[in-house]
């Protein structure tokens, strides 16, 4: 009788260790995987932020928010309200059937692309590559012009320019 | 007797739970590694290889093992244990080199993962990975490309600046930004970086290349004052913007770009203005130049004098529309 009231109480002592033990022993295990996903998550965020992309924000000379003001950018912005004017010209005259008119609407349309050339290339040697592109973007994005993609002017460079040569 | 087996019956099944969960968190090595061997399953290999990170380096020499098994998955998977350990793997390069020489071995892009991970200290397998970069997987070239930038030593970039030469001309940007992510390392090839600059005829991938010049700082700017004297107007142009990059670690060059602000081109005197505010803005003998570049005949250039004066910065701050230079 005595030894099976010890043994109960030896048995209720074995469990109530061997699932303290556990619990202790799944706390540490979610623990320890939590540390691990932390560390994954930090390696992960390495490689999604290059660190090329942070420096050149850093040695960036200036934000193309600022080169936005240089004069070629504003001409720039001239040239291609002026391209949008001749073609919607060229468009129109061209509907008429006048061969004379439509030949003066392209001949406006050829210049005003090559005032477009002229600007964006001024622009390109006084910007560097990546405000370059970002000020294409910003200055194309408000065009009604289908064909202006993110990298440029596409009817400069798809040259729409033998338009009527 | 019946309570007696119950309890019997009741501690076993607790233990045995106890056991599989401290098993989990802490499976033996080799319990691992067997089951990275052996599994069918490609999510429990792929367990077996992270729990094999987490032991760090002393799961190193049991992977190098496995590193040299048959299986292509098996060596895959050991690669990627190892990958995540970061340099701690540093011990198995010898033998990441040896499967680079795995003619088309399924592995080679975790290998080149693994190798770009463990980083400067996987030097030793330069020479393999600069023999991959002519291969004509894209996907090989691009790892390998990866790997030497994360590697990043002198020899990673002499790596480069072959291939600079072989690439094809819409490939060379990606190698150009390899060279850059070497850091200081590239300045062993900042001769052949400057030559290639100066050859190439592609006007965004010229400015590429002496940006990653100015990375190099100090040490590079002796080439790049050489070259505000040199022939064409856009060599002298990418020196005056390569400089002005440098910051202050250009300022020795303030001499030089004050004669830049009187060159014939238009654009060479934009960058030399926009380069002496940013080698020298407090600087009152660059002041006075500045002062004076405001009379420019190019409106972008007294934009720059202005700009480097800051006093686009001060109409702007003031709230007016028009600009100093305007």
């Amino acid at each position: 009788m005595i030894s099976e009231i010890w043994m109960r109480r030896v048995t209720q002592a074995t469990l109530s260790t061997a699932l303290a033990a556990a619990l202790v022993g799944m706390a540490w295990y979610s623990s320890s995987k939590n540390h691990a996903a932390e560390e994954d998550a930090s390696v992960g965020g390495q490689e999604m932020v290059p660190s090329d992309a942070l420096d050149e924000e850093a040695s960036s000379a200036s934000s193309p928010s600022v080169t936005r003001s240089m004069p070629a950018c504003v001409d720039l912005k001239q040239a291609l309200d002026g391209l949008d004017q001749a073609r919607a010209v060229l468009l129109r005259e061209a509907a008429t059937g006048d061969s004379e008119t439509a030949a003066q609407a392209v001949r406006g349309y050829q210049q005003a692309v090559e005032a477009v050339r002229q600007n964006a290339e001024r622009l390109r040697s006084r910007s560097m590559p990546d405000e370059y592109r970002s000020l294409w973007r910003t200055l194309t994005s408000n065009r009604n012009d289908e064909r202006a993609d993110e990298s440029g002017l596409a009817e400069v460079d798809l040259g729409i320019l033998s338009v009527g040569s | 007797m019946r309570l007696r087996f119950v309890v019997a019956v009741a501690v076993c099944g607790l233990a045995a739970c106890l056991q599989a969960t401290v098993t989990n968190g802490t499976e033996s090595l080799s319990g691992l590694c067997q089951r990275l061997k052996n599994s069918a399953s490609f999510v429990e290999r792929l367990h077996a290889a992270e729990a094999l990170a987490e032991y760090g380096g002393r799961a190193v020499p049991a992977l190098r093992g496995l590193l040299q098994y048959p299986d292509s998955g098996v060596r895959e998977f050991a690669a990627v244990a190892l990958s995540r350990m970061g340099p701690e793997a540093e011990p198995a390069v010898p033998e990441l080199i040896s499967l680079l020489a795995v003619p088309a071995d399924p592995s080679v892009s975790t290998v080149l993962a693994t190798l770009a991970r463990i980083g400067p200290a996987a030097a030793p397998a330069v020479p393999a990975i600069a023999r991959l970069l002519p291969d004509s997987d894209w996907r090989v070239r691009e790892d390998a490309i990866e790997a030497l930038a994360s590697i990043g030593t002198a020899d990673a970039a002499l790596a480069l600046a072959t291939q600079l030469e072989r690439d094809l001309p819409d490939q060379q940007l990606e190698t150009i930004m390899a060279i850059r992510e070497c850091g200081p390392a590239a300045g062993a090839i900042l001769s052949e970086l400057v030559e290639f600059g100066s050859k190439t005829s592609d006007a965004g991938l010229r400015d590429e290349v002496f940006l990653s010049v100015a990375r190099l700082g100090e040490p590079a700017l002796d080439e790049l004052v050489l070259l505000l004297d040199a022939d064409p107007a856009v060599l002298r142009r990418c020196a005056a913007m390569a400089i002005g990059q440098m910051g202050l670690a250009g300022r020795a060059a303030v001499p030089e770009l004050q004669v830049a602000l009187r060159d014939p081109d238009a654009a060479v005197r934009f960058w030399a203005a926009r380069a002496l505010g940013a080698v020298a803005p407090a600087d009152p003998r660059v002041q006075f130049v500045l002062w004076q570049a405001l009379s420019d005949p190019d409106a972008d250039v007294c934009w720059a004098a202005a700009e480097s004066l800051g006093l686009n910065t001060m109409a702007r701050a003031g709230g007016t529309t028009k600009g100093a230079a305007e």
